[in-house]
């Protein structure tokens, strides 16, 4: 059934994606992978001459780095935070959407707007919306001379002016801020993932329960989200990943500080950390690969029981 | 089950793939050495990376026009690169595969990391070279620098390209700028409050309560006295303010060898046990602490009752035009020297902070590219005129001192004043305090330790605690942290 | 030996807590997972013993027991046979149109939120780039403002004229478009192929393969920079070309990915019956599966554009020259600098409104690109499925 020409027709369609996987991907992998079992690896070191023992004291130091576990508890709040919030609001905004037939088209737009701005672009919006003006924050009489837009809107409520991003903010202030943008940012591509998938289902299933009487709620559970299952177990897996890589949103709203200005760093997240060990005034490249593998231990780890949970659960 | 044992030969690969790698280290250029006869008038093209924006760059391209003239064969790439940061990330990916501009801005933290690399040329046998070069039109010109240029350079500025620990001059000076103190006069005036000139009070009383009235400590008190609700004092750069004061009380900054970090100590402690006090009685602000907001734009504003005015503006003379106040804020500014360790110290033992970009120069498998990146530096940096010309329109102080004669910006000192010629009146103090400025010492981590002394300061001061002890405990743990991350 | 052991001391903290975190998050996942595919019936099992069976009709029984908690979400026949004994057809049918109309209000007004609240943030980023900076930044005559501008007090409509000359956008949007198409067109090329030889050809170590393409989408990119930049440069000799732009981003196994499952409910007949007709594969994937699969590669071509138009980094790094620079490098290596009351330009002070003015310019093309094809988007998405 397999035959030889066969064969070697797949491999030739295949040859280019072949070819610049492996001089593009995976030789910087393996170049990668070299570097973190490098002691104390510095590029500019290897560029002077200097010779490296090979041994794991990258990890060790990438282990035993406080900032890393600082860095590894934000990204594991914000994703684990951020993944199941985004796709229930994007699930049930899909089923709104669905099932309305006035304003549809224009609201699919709007929804689908952030999914093709620059994340860091919007980040600064968001960070002018939430911060105050004035003097003396993190002091005892702080003077407030502007609340911010945020601030001027909760306030329409009762609600005191909340410290969201300024010096001596707290953390979950912090966070709460970038729970919101990174649901704002993840919302799109889980309402078009989702929204496709409703939109495939096949009408006859809702013909019959219909028929049968079934009520809507009872149809969601039993039709709905069954057949959307795949859709929802790719919006996680994808959410996931993408949230073990979050970077550039934390940029965009606290700038490469990670953080208000008197807790630099409180933000930062695994890739944080990679991009700061790589990309600062004494960059340490043996530890930023050695950072990276570990990254890249637990999105894989994560990314294989998602699959296998998946696999038994997800009805196809 | 196949993908997971494919995935696992993958990185069985991957692996066994490393200790194959292992081996292959990277060949570096030879060291450079002068070739004979210096600039052999070959045809050669030099790429030079600046962090200019649109209106200094185009100065900088007229000048490289000039030059063309005299050497037509040297052909100069000048490609404008953005910040500073970026450009030491693009010339340190480059260096890693051997490759590199020619010349490029820089400061002296960024010379100490490509300094790993072994790439940057030293300069002294270029500056002490007497081999004549000869130009298009005939004439000739020393390769190196002669005694009169040497000696035209502000000896701080120059000095900063031999502060690596090793004695060798690895940069040459660009352009320049100190920090200085911009304070309300109309307001000292009416008020008959004395300038500050050094920071604490003598008697160790706080505020109103001291009797050392040139304190700053005093001045800060009597202003949010006066005017409840202003900030009295913005400074820009908290990371400046912090160095200059440990370097002021002698406590202990950081060195060019080995151990670096001398910053963790009881001295320091005390320090930022004061500024605490200032900041928790909204008695100063940075740049920083306020999310990026320029103080100086407190400094100049007209409205006092927003919290958001400041009579003492401490920032750098680079900036100096941005200190000039707003239409509708009518007062006098005046320029001093920031305060000092005690009360009338003489400028040759005052210290403030000296920045701005050099110039350093990258080694090349073809000798002549780098003799001729060092005559266009030479040619640029020894230019009265494009260091008159630069430094008027960018703000920054020129490093030679001929360029005070030049009519252009001699007219510009003469004029100085506090209102329409702020930047001319920057550049002439700036001349007058020469004698105490000093540079920070470069090292790979100095930019750590830098960044992490505006992060120091931040924390410190908004350190919260019921008792003395209780903040002296969280500034004793805001300083273990900082210094962590700079040694890690 | 040593080594191994302080990693074991100072590391396990770090790897408990991600062991932990991890197991902890699948519990969540499954039990989920769970939750959904479980129908709701044990959720809704025990309030059904709560209440007496009025209707027997076998399965849909349940309803009477969820029919009260979902009023608000308009199970309206539900509903109706709870209380059809009671009362008359008619006001049965009232109050089912009165919940309808009222759930369908609530519906929208819910999404209208969502959308003021999406739309927000770009409504200030346009608002911000029309600003004067003082009255942006709440400095000179606006000082005394507590809460920001909503609308701009003075239209400047020369911030736009000012952003355009100062970052030369017109060369910038030139070299954008140019890679953009060129590196979309052999992009797309390279995918069709490649996702034709996954769905339809059998060969050793095909699934080997795919997982391993997809393994590498789990890979932190920021590490490939330095290695990748050797090999472009150094290996290939390609500093400031268009080339170097283009070729390392050709392979995005996201879009194979997304194309093979297209591909796949592409039935198999076809294929048979194109053979059996002596077609060529090529031809067949030509006339019959391509315009099948055309949303998909609409919305593949979309998504391709718009990361040549977002990308910063690489081409910051291997393409930085005046002739190859694309528009976010420009963007960001321009400064747009407060202009000060004497002519110089504030070296520290941006002039954020005219950057929002460069931002909204650069993010338009995209907008407008977005809406007219979002229809194209919609269908690739949802007829690939994305079944495994």
């Amino acid at each position: 059934m397999v035959d030889g020409k066969k064969q070697w027709k797949a491999w030739l369609y295949l040859l280019p994606v072949i070819i610049l996987t492996l001089v593009f991907t995976v030789w910087p992998i393996i170049n990668t992978v070299r570097i973190a079992f490098l002691d104390d690896y510095t590029l500019m070191d290897d560029v002077g001459g200097m010779e490296f023992s090979v041994g794991v004291h990258n990890f060790e130091k990438v282990v035993n780095n406080p900032e890393f576990l600082t860095c590894l508890k934000n990204t594991l709040l914000l994703t684990v935070i951020t993944v199941p919030i985004s796709t229930f609001l994007a699930l049930l905004i899909a089923v709104c959407l669905n099932s309305i037939k006035a304003l549809n088209r224009l609201l699919q737009t709007i929804y689908f707007l952030p999914y093709v701005t620059n994340t860091i672009a919007i980040g600064i919006v968001f960070s002018t919306m939430f911060s105050m003006v004035g003097t003396g924050f993190g002091g005892e009489n702080p003077y407030i001379s502007t609340a911010g837009i945020i601030n001027n809107i909760i306030g329409i409520f009762g609600i005191e002016p909340v410290n969201w991003v300024n010096t001596g903010s707290t953390y979950w202030a912090n966070m709460f801020v970038m729970i919101v943008y990174i649901v704002w940012n993840a919302l799109p591509f889980k309402i078009l993932i989702l929204l496709g998938g409703l939109q495939s289902v096949n009408k006859q299933y809702y013909d019959a329960a219909k028929v049968d009487g079934t009520g809507r709620v009872r149809t969601f559970f039993r039709i709905t989200v069954p057949m959307l299952s795949p859709m929802l177990a790719y919006v996680v897996i994808t959410g996931f990943i993408g949230g073990f890589k979050e970077y550039s949103s934390v940029v965009g709203v606290f700038t490469e500080d990670m953080g208000p200005p008197d807790k630099q760093g409180a933000l930062n997240t695994m890739v944080g950390f990679i991009n700061h060990n790589l990309m600062s005034g004494s960059p340490r490249e043996g530890i930023a690969s050695a950072g990276a593998i570990l990254l890249f231990i637990i999105i894989f780890a994560v990314t294989m029981l998602n699959m296998y949970v998946s696999k038994k659960r997800v009805h196809y | 089950m196949k993908k997971f044992i494919a995935v696992i030969l993958a990185v069985l690969l991957v692996v066994s793939a490393l200790f194959v790698f292992a081996a292959c280290t990277k060949k570096r250029k030879a060291d450079f050495v002068i070739p004979e006869g210096g600039y052999d008038g070959s045809a050669v093209t030099i790429t030079f990376m600046s962090s200019m924006g649109q209106s200094y760059g185009n100065i900088l391209d007229e000048f490289l026009a000039k030059f063309k003239e005299m050497y037509p064969n040297i052909t100069v790439d000048h490609q404008r690169g953005g910040d500073y940061d970026s450009n030491r990330d693009v010339i340190k990916t480059q260096l890693g595969n051997n490759q590199a501009p020619n010349l490029a801005f820089c400061y002296s933290d960024h010379v100490a990391l490509y300094n790993r690399s072994k790439a940057v040329v030293v300069l002294d046998s270029l500056i002490d070279s007497d081999i004549e070069v000869t130009r298009a039109d005939g004439t000739t010109e020393r390769l190196g620098l002669t005694d009169e240029q040497k000696a035209d350079f502000i000896q701080t500025y120059y000095n900063e390209g031999r502060s690596f620990g090793d004695d060798k001059m690895y940069m040459i000076p660009f352009a320049k700028s100190t920090e200085l103190m911009y304070y309300n006069k109309t307001s000292f005036d009416s008020w008959q409050l004395p300038v500050p000139d050094h920071w604490f009070a003598s008697d160790d009383k706080e505020g109103l309560e001291t009797s050392d009235h040139t304190s700053m400590e005093y001045a800060l008190a009597f202003i949010k006295d006066k005017d409840p609700k202003s900030t009295p004092l913005g400074v820009d750069s908290g990371a400046n303010w912090l160095i200059t004061l440990f370097e002021q009380f002698e406590t202990g900054y950081t060195k060019a060898t080995a151990p670096h970090y001398l910053f963790d100590n009881e001295e320091n402690y005390n320090i930022l046990t004061t500024l605490r006090r200032w900041y928790q009685n909204n008695w100063f602000t940075t740049r920083q602490l306020l999310s990026g907001t320029y103080t100086s734009s407190y400094f100049t504003s007209a409205s006092s009752d927003q919290g958001k005015k400041s009579y003492i503006s401490i920032g750098s003379s680079a900036g100096a035009a941005k200190q000039v106040p707003a239409a509708s804020a009518n007062f006098d500014v005046g320029v001093s020297l920031i305060p000092q360790k005690a009360a009338n110290t003489p400028i040759s033992e005052s210290k403030v902070i000296s920045q701005g970009p050099s110039v350093c120069l990258f080694n090349s498998d073809n000798p002549q590219e780098v003799v001729a990146s060092w005559l266009l530096a030479k040619y640029l940096i020894t230019n009265a005129e494009f260091e008159a010309r630069y430094g008027l329109e960018a703000g920054y102080l020129p490093v030679i001192q001929s360029v005070q004669q030049l009519s252009g910006y001699k007219d510009k000192l003469d004029t100085a004043d506090t209102k329409d010629n702020m930047a001319g009146m920057a550049a002439k103090l700036c001349l007058e305090y020469k004698d105490a400025l000093f540079v920070s010492p470069a090292f790979y981590g100095s930019s750590e330790a830098r960044d992490q002394m505006d992060a120091l300061l931040n924390s410190c001061v908004t350190v919260k605690g019921n008792s003395a002890d209780e903040i002296r405990q969280g500034i004793i743990e805001k300083f273990k942290d900082a210094l962590a991350k700079c040694e890690y | 030996m040593t080594s191994l052991l302080s990693i074991s001391q100072g590391g396990a903290i770090a790897l408990g807590v991600i062991l932990g975190v991890v197991i902890l998050l699948e519990l969540c996942y499954i039990v989920y997972l769970f939750y959904l595919r479980a129908t709701g019936r044990k959720h809704f099992s025990f309030r059904r013993d709560r209440q007496t069976q009025t209707v027997a009709q076998g399965e849909t029984q349940t309803d009477d027991g969820f029919a009260l908690t979902t009023e608000s979400l308009g199970d309206t026949k539900a509903l109706g046979k709870g209380v059809m004994k009671e009362r008359n057809i008619e006001t049965v049918k009232k109050v089912q149109k009165v919940v309808k109309i009222v759930v369908k209000v609530l519906i929208y007004i819910f999404l209208i939120v969502v959308a003021i609240s999406v739309l927000f943030p770009f409504y200030w980023m346009i608002i911000s780039s029309l600003k004067s900076y003082d009255e942006y930044a709440l400095e000179g005559e606006f000082a005394s403002r507590v809460t920001p501008t909503f609308f701009p007090q003075t239209i400047l409509w020369s911030n736009y004229a000012d952003a355009f000359k100062t970052a030369n956008l017109g060369t910038l949007f030139v070299n954008t478009v140019f890679v953009g198409i060129v590196s979309t067109i052999l992009s797309l090329v390279i995918t069709v192929l490649a996702a034709f030889a996954f769905a339809r050809m059998q060969f050793r170590g095909k699934n080997a393969l795919f997982a391993a393409l997809l393994a590498t989408m789990m890979i932190p990119g920021e590490l490939f920079t330095i290695t990748n930049y050797g090999t472009v440069t150094n290996f290939f000799g390609w500093a400031n070309t268009y080339t170097a732009l283009i070729v390392p981003f050709l392979v995005s196994v996201f879009y194979i990915y997304l194309l093979r499952q297209n591909f796949l409910q592409i039935p198999d007949e076809l294929y048979y019956a194109a053979k059996v007709d002596g077609t060529s594969d090529l031809k067949y994937l030509w006339k019959v599966m391509i315009p099948l699969a055309l949303p998909t590669i609409i919305s593949i071509t979309i998504l391709k554009m718009m990361g040549s138009w977002n990308s910063y980094i690489w081409p910051r790094l291997v393409a930085n020259d005046s002739l190859h620079q694309l528009i976010t490098n420009g963007l960001r290596d321009t400064d747009f600098f407060v202009h000060l009351p004497d002519g110089s330009v504030d070296q520290d002070k941006i002039n954020y409104p005219v950057q929002m003015a460069a931002v909204t310019l650069v993010s338009i093309p995209l907008f407008l690109v977005f809406i007219f094809l979002r229809k194209y988007i919609m269908k690739g998405v949802s007829r690939s499925g994305l079944k495994g």
